[in-house]
């Protein structure tokens, strides 16, 4: 096996316990939500939607290099004949593929379930196909930020500063430029990945936030991985 | 220096990141949404910190106590503390005080500052006032919780965990077991009725009885307070009297006992060295599953949703106050929604919806006419339907209106009927008759709110003191038949009510039967069936029967009964409308939301067998119509929604 099909192998079975946990719980919720009909099938996708859009990636950025410094296994990691970037872009992918499963999955049953019974199919793929960006996102982001960090409860702090962040520019944007000064430039919805959810409602503007977090995204990645390495330099 | 005052320093030390990021946090949009109220509509007033408080209050007291105890739990610096000359319990009590007073300090401030900012509003910001009365302890636990966790698993992770799968049991645990309903703070911070109450302090001239002044019962004065503790001042006694719920005390009681338990059992962990180790993985699916099993509790216990065949958009503009229809079925039906201009409410639209086709998509014709006929200037409000519809002429709305051009002094209203004929050509109300049926000091009768019937040809007119029977069945000369006193009421027994019926002697046996039942006023949500009757409150739904009536009285018996349980108080949050058909319950409730309940009579049982929960809008009111489905009416959109009983057919 190469080093760099080993790393994924490791990556994937390090991972593989909060996959199955927050697909556990995302699927959960939504097939006894929309099997009791408790609440309006809407709200139940809602709900699965803000699990998976807040709390998966948090809980998966926690596992990717916050767990492994914590465990000071990193630096073993490193002594593989692999270069810095590539454990980064590794690590990057798996952590894209386990944010994403639980939200694929919870779609596949929202549709079976629930699909054209009170929201269309289309919708429901609107809103979890929103989703998953919002959630690739954010996970890039805490992982970045949270590079520095040396254990996993600290770098769960850090995501919930980038979402209060996210938040708070958020409501500068509606109590300063819409609601005051009545400039309608949705550039908080631009310049987070909120974009991604209002999209998934229908309102938002959809393409300007995909190219503006595409353009970040690609920036945030190469400064992680820059960051990755000079960290790696001092950790060895 | 002395210990104290040393721990003291090194605590506050530890504290001041935690301080310093819970004040960015409840205190930024706070003050973000004051400012731009400020900027707005030159009041700084904010809302925020009662919301922000009870969502993520539970969270930060969980980052602080788990901070400030596992800060100190790294190796060896635990090891160092214990070795220095302090004792146990200052070391931890200093600890305790510290993090709960940065917790308390850092959600309390806005709090109090919103209650402040709302002190000369119209409206009280009661919600405030319960979440400082009440959320106060509920972080007070769970504060104790997260310090004990800390202690027992010296692990920041894990403590955070385990902490937040705990806050979860105590806000949701007591909402789904009826026996610890008194510990729900959900159920405690929900409008519902005031029970038992207790003065707990009052401030005045000694002379002033306690006994004089009842709370519900002094409107005039001022009155302030949520459903907990009630403040009330009555200036001219210069008298401020503090009311508790007897309730309040038991929940405080409680959540401190239980603060204080933890508390002590923090020391024993310190004292004998208890330490708990358990892995990340393992705690995680310790709380997903306390999770899922009170979702899954509270979904399978609240039943299935019924579906809803259509939705069907009510036309822009005009607010609909109430949204009255009196008969609505495939043939049509009848509302009012007010007209406004910049001044305010300018007059009435008659909003005939007609020919309500059923198929995929629900398709309708709906026409506007305009009313220009004055209106009490109180306006309307929900139980007061001053207009009458039925589906044996179609074309005609029977009105409850004031004569302006009558009108003979500032305080005398003159009251009419109007028989309006809404003209399909020209798409106007046209009034085709009036019938003056009385004169009304507004002053003397200000909380008085007029109601109408119809039982075509017969229309009951509740008028300020009296009924008055109207016969309809010529449009254009309604005829009054009879007009008499009537005082509507019940008195209330353990397992029965006792109804009043008119003395009138002209009317027929079954006609002061329904007047009766059109006009008996209850508080709460009520519905005939013939000689059944039910209603709805916020604690319970009640079925009666008729036992025994007399030339005066009816005489009815509790059949059956439902306590509702506090997750189903919770989510309804009390009855608005009632239907009682066969032995099926309709109750609509305030939270947009549909509860059908079977009867079982020979057990006594309400049993819910089906509710429909609406994602958008409230409604206002719903219509059992003749194919036996029902149509609940909102300020925007009519669903149309399959019962069970139906299903089941």
């Amino acid at each position: 096996m190469s080093p760099t099909k080993a790393l994924f192998w490791k990556e994937w079975r390090q991972m593989q316990w909060r996959w199955i946990f927050s697909l556990a719980m995302c699927c959960t919720i939504v097939f006894v939500g929309l099997k009791t009909r408790v609440l309006p099938d809407q709200m139940i996708i809602l709900f699965s939607f803000g699990i998976s859009a807040f709390l998966i990636p948090l809980f998966i950025a926690m596992g990717l290099v916050a767990e492994e410094r914590e465990q000071d296994s990193l630096r073993m990691q490193l002594k593989l004949p692999v270069a810095a970037w590539k454990v980064y872009v590794v690590k990057m992918a798996i952590g894209t593929l386990a944010v994403a499963i639980p939200a694929v999955v919870c779609s596949i049953i929202a549709l079976l379930m629930a699909g054209n019974r009170e929201r269309t199919s289309a919708d429901i793929i609107r809103i979890y196909g929103f989703v998953i960006p919002f959630e690739i996102i954010f996970m890039l982001w805490t992982v970045v930020f949270s590079l520095k960090r040396k254990t996993q409860w600290a770098a769960a702090l850090t995501g919930v500063v980038i979402l209060a962040v996210w938040v708070f520019l958020i409501i500068c944007d509606d109590v300063f430029l819409l609601e005051i000064w009545h400039i309608h430039w949705d550039l908080s919805l631009i310049i987070t990945p909120f974009g991604f959810l209002e999209a998934g409602s229908d309102k938002g503007p959809w393409l300007e936030t995909s190219v503006a977090q595409g353009i970040l995204a690609a920036v945030l990645f190469w400064w992680g991985m820059r960051r990755f390495a000079m960290l790696t330099r001092s950790d060895k | 220096m002395n210990t104290l005052t040393a721990l003291f320093k090194k605590e506050l030390h530890t504290a001041k990141w935690f301080l310093l990021g819970g004040v960015l946090f409840f205190w930024s949009f706070p003050l973000l949404e004051g400012t731009g109220t400020y900027l707005r509509s030159g009041t700084f007033r904010t809302d925020i910190p009662s919301e922000i408080s009870w969502m993520f209050g539970g969270l930060f007291a969980i980052i602080t106590a788990c901070g400030l105890v596992c800060m100190d739990m790294p190796k060896g610096l635990y090891e160092f503390w214990r070795s220095r000359p302090v004792r146990l319990l200052p070391y931890m009590t200093v600890k305790y005080i510290v993090g709960l007073a940065v917790t308390l300090f850092v959600i309390t401030v806005p709090l109090l500052l919103e209650i402040y900012l709302f002190r000369n509003a119209d409206h009280s910001n009661s919600f405030g006032r319960s979440i400082l009365c009440c959320h106060t302890f509920v972080i007070l636990l769970i504060y104790s919780v997260a310090f004990c966790a800390g202690h027992l698993f010296r692990n920041m992770t894990e403590t955070v965990i385990i902490s937040c799968a705990a806050m979860l049991l105590i806000y949701f645990v007591p909402v789904l077991v009826p026996a610890m309903e008194p510990l729900s703070f959900f159920n405690l911070v929900t409008d519902g009725p005031a029970p038992n109450m207790e003065i707990v302090a009052k401030l005045g001239p000694n002379e002033t009885p306690k006994s004089s002044i009842r709370p519900g019962t002094d409107w005039g004065y001022s009155f302030w307070g949520n459903r907990h503790m009630y403040w009330m001042s009555i200036s001219s006694k210069s008298l401020l009297i503090v009311y508790v719920f007897k309730g309040f005390w038991l929940f405080t009681g409680t959540l401190s006992a239980l603060s204080i338990v933890l508390v002590a059992g923090t020391w024993v962990c310190l004292k004998y060295h208890l330490q708990i180790r358990l892995g990340l993985k393992s705690l995680c699916w310790c709380l997903g599953l306390v999770a899922l099993i009170l979702f899954s509790t509270a979904a399978f216990s609240v039943a299935s949703n019924l579906t809803c065949l259509a939705k069907i958009s009510l036309p822009a503009g005009g607010e609909k106050v109430p949204p009255i229809i009196f008969c609505f079925d495939n043939k049509g039906g009848v509302m009012l929604c007010g007209r406004y201009d910049k001044s305010g409410l300018s007059g009435y639209n008659v909003l005939q919806i007609d020919r309500i086709t059923e198929g995929p998509s629900y398709t309708y014709r709906h026409e506007s006419y305009p009313l220009d006929i004055s209106l009490p200037p109180q306006g309307f409000c929900y139980d007061s339907w001053r207009i009458a519809w039925s589906k044996q002429a179609p074309d005609i709305v029977y009105f409850l209106g004031i004569n302006n051009s009558a009108q003979s002094s500032n305080t005398l209203r003159r009251f009419s009927l109007y028989v309006i004929r809404l003209d399909d050509d020209t798409h106007i109300a046209r009034v085709l008759g009036e019938l003056p049926v009385g004169e009304y000091d507004a002053e003397k009768y200000k909380y008085y709110s007029e109601n109408i019937a119809l039982d075509y040809p017969r229309l009951y007119l509740w008028l300020p003191n009296e009924v008055a029977v109207v016969d309809v069945g010529d449009d254009k000369q309604p005829r009054l038949l009879a007009k008499f006193a009537y005082h509507a009421g019940f008195s209330s027994g353990e397992n029965g009510k006792t109804f009043s019926l008119p003395s009138d002697k002209t009317l027929s046996e079954e006609q002061r039967r329904r007047i009766m039942q059109h006009f008996s006023y209850e508080f709460r949500a009520r519905a005939w069936d013939g000689d059944r009757y039910g209603e709805g409150g916020y604690d319970s739904i009640c079925v009666y029967e008729k036992k025994e009536t007399g030339t005066e009285k009816i005489r009815l018996e509790k059949i059956a009964e439902r306590k509702l349980p506090p997750l189903e108080k919770l989510i309804y949050r009390g009855a608005r409308r009632l239907i009682l058909h066969d032995d099926i319950v309709y109750s609509l409730c305030n939270m947009s939301s549909l509860m059908v309940y079977r009867l079982n009579e020979s057990s006594g049982v309400l049993k819910p067998i089906g509710h429909y929960a609406a994602s958008e809008g409230g409604f206002y009111d719903m219509i059992l119509r003749d194919d036996g489905l029902i149509a609940l009416i909102g300020e925007k959109q009519i669903h149309i929604v399959q019962p069970p009983a139906i299903k089941s057919r």
